[in-house]
């Protein structure tokens, strides 16, 4: 089964739109509704056992904490694909450049289970924190603090961005043909995994573009209605440095 | 107050470098996949970069080596050509010998130091038990001391293998195998090939273990093939007996302990008839001869039995 291509989007939508004014009529019988329910019920069951297994096959280091959310690994991924049997082939990337000299890499790959065939992408930009961002001890008023710095394009390692693109995709692969995205913290510490890794994701301010944490932007984002660090927070309130 | 290991972090951070390959080095000619010797040699900028765990790793691996050395000179052994380079032109092989080893015979052998984890360590008491690892890079060690014997034109060298949690060594020795050599001379030749004619050798069938994590896995682009597939099965009743074994093995560990306390300690009484409260208990002691029996090859199936989550179906 070939994931439908995102171009039949609008008509289906329109066709949704009209019926929606009409009234519902079912093409189905009776017992074909109750077919289909038992179908579905099946479905629910397989998939509940499908997650479990996978779950199973996986430990805390295969997991990393991604803004809250739980994020499984390529690692995580390949142990998962071998237990279902999941293949794959991964085309060539395509690069592109942007004007300010950070480039991305694209990745494409087909994924197989039992006949049922998917393709997934994973890409990586070397604007992504993870490679464009370090930190730097400077002095400020005497003080030693430490900095996020930016690091320019031409420096950031081209395989390691690369690679990084390549591994999404398998990790996007696996874990969508699987239906085992989206899970939530509560279902993986029920079978004991805890996420040996957090990444938070840093926002800016609004006026300053610093970096600001997300309980930062949270709370600013309610008093302010917009993300401020502390200091221009402080300065909406009248005060500041 | 400053922080000690991030400053040591940073250092490793920006030791993190790939390095022009130019030749075909020995110590990397025991790899199992031709192409990515190919890649060393053709697309070694896209090589990723070492992470600073691995950087960790090679730095105490060095240290070791230096230890081992002073070890060896210490015991009485003569150590020269430390570091001693070599180069094959013919088939562009290169690489540089930890030491040759001399015992007062008159003859040097070619010595390679390999520190290694104690797991592994334990698992290594012959070349074979290299050639069997199912670590690859263990697999690779006699092929750069096989080409280190052939260069040198020695018949014999040594492998001086350090435990790295206990600091023991152990010594494995190895004869020059000419077929095995002329192998690797041969596996030389077919990356020159692809080198000059910019092209790479075929991939190896899909293998996790070699595969997963390679250095060069983003170019290689390996295509996966997992044919082993999980079967799920409704069968009730072994379903039944999983779950009431999983109710009875915390009173079968309870039983094997008891049961151990109690027969350890009757071993240790005089008397072959034992009465204690309620129970008897007799002691009988046989003795019986086994015959040598020929090796022969036995299969085991190990079975691991895990219970799903808590609220996942049956």
């Amino acid at each position: 089964m070939k994931q439908k291509d995102f171009t039949e989007e609008p008509i289906k939508e329109k066709a949704l739109a009209k019926t929606d004014k009409q009234e519902v009529v079912t093409p189905l019988n009776d017992d074909g509704l109750i077919v289909v329910a038992e179908q579905a019920e099946k479905r629910i069951a397989a998939m509940k056992k499908i997650k479990a297994c996978a779950l199973q096959m996986t430990n805390s280091n295969d997991w990393i904490d991604e803004g809250g959310k739980p994020y499984l690994q390529v690692s995580g991924s390949e142990k998962v694909a071998r237990l279902f049997g999941i293949s794959w082939r991964v085309s060539e990337p395509t690069f592109e450049v942007g004007e300010d000299g950070h480039y991305m890499y694209c990745y494409k790959g087909e994924f197989m289970m039992k006949g049922a065939l998917i393709e997934a992408v994973g890409t990586r930009s070397s604007r992504d924190a993870f490679f464009s961002r370090k930190s730097e001890w400077k002095t400020e008023d005497g003080q030693k603090v430490k900095k996020k710095v930016d690091i320019p394009p031409e420096k950031i390692d081209k395989a390691n961005v690369m690679k990084g693109a390549y591994t999404n995709c398998i990790g996007n692969g696996i874990t969508r043909l699987l239906g085992i995205r989206n899970l939530t913290w509560e279902e993986l510490t029920a079978v004991g995994i805890k996420a040996a890794t957090k990444v938070e994701f840093k926002s800016k301010c609004s006026e300053c573009k610093a970096d600001i944490t997300s309980a930062e932007k949270g709370y600013s984002e309610k008093k302010y209605q917009k993300a401020l660090c502390r200091d221009c927070q402080a300065k909406q309130n009248g005060g500041g440095k | 107050m400053f922080n000690v290991e991030e400053k040591v972090l940073n250092h490793f951070e920006s030791k993190k470098r790939v390095f022009p390959c130019r030749s075909n080095r020995a110590s990397s000619m025991g790899h199992e996949c031709a192409r990515y010797l190919t890649y060393c040699r053709t697309r070694w900028e896209d090589k990723r970069l070492p992470e600073p765990g691995l950087l960790y790793i090679f730095n105490y691996g060095n240290t070791i080596e230096d230890m081992a050395i002073k070890r060896l000179q210490a015991a009485g052994f003569k150590i020269s050509n430390q570091q001693r380079d070599f180069e094959d032109k013919q088939t562009g092989i290169t690489g540089h010998i930890d030491c040759f080893l001399a015992n007062g015979d008159g003859k040097e052998y070619p010595c390679e130091i390999k520190s290694m984890s104690p797991y592994i360590w334990d698992t290594i008491d012959s070349v074979e038990d290299m050639y069997k690892s199912d670590k690859k890079w263990v697999r690779g060690y006699p092929g750069q001391l096989q080409l280190y014997l052939l260069l040198s034109e020695k018949e014999e060298g040594l492998f001086y293998l350090v435990n790295k949690l206990t600091s023991q060594g152990k010594d494995i020795w190895m004869k020059l195998n000419y077929g095995y050599a002329e192998s690797l001379l041969k596996k030389a030749e077919e990356i020159n090939r692809n080198v000059i004619a910019n092209t790479v050798p075929n991939r190896i069938p899909y293998n996790p273990e070699m595969c997963r994590g390679c250095d060069f896995e983003h170019i290689c682009l390996p295509p996966a093939e997992n044919n082993e597939e999980l079967l799920i099965e409704a069968e009730p009743v072994i379903e039944e007996a999983l779950n009431r074994r999983a109710e009875v093995e915390v009173m079968s560990k309870e039983y094997s302990k008891l049961d151990k306390k109690i027969k350890d300690y009757i071993k240790t009484r005089a008397s072959d008839k034992i009465n204690i409260g309620d129970w008897f208990i007799e002691k009988k002691t046989t003795v019986s001869m086994s015959k040598p029996k020929e090796a022969t090859e036995i299969t085991r199936t190990t079975i691991f039995i895990k219970k799903l989550t808590p609220d996942s179906p049956g």
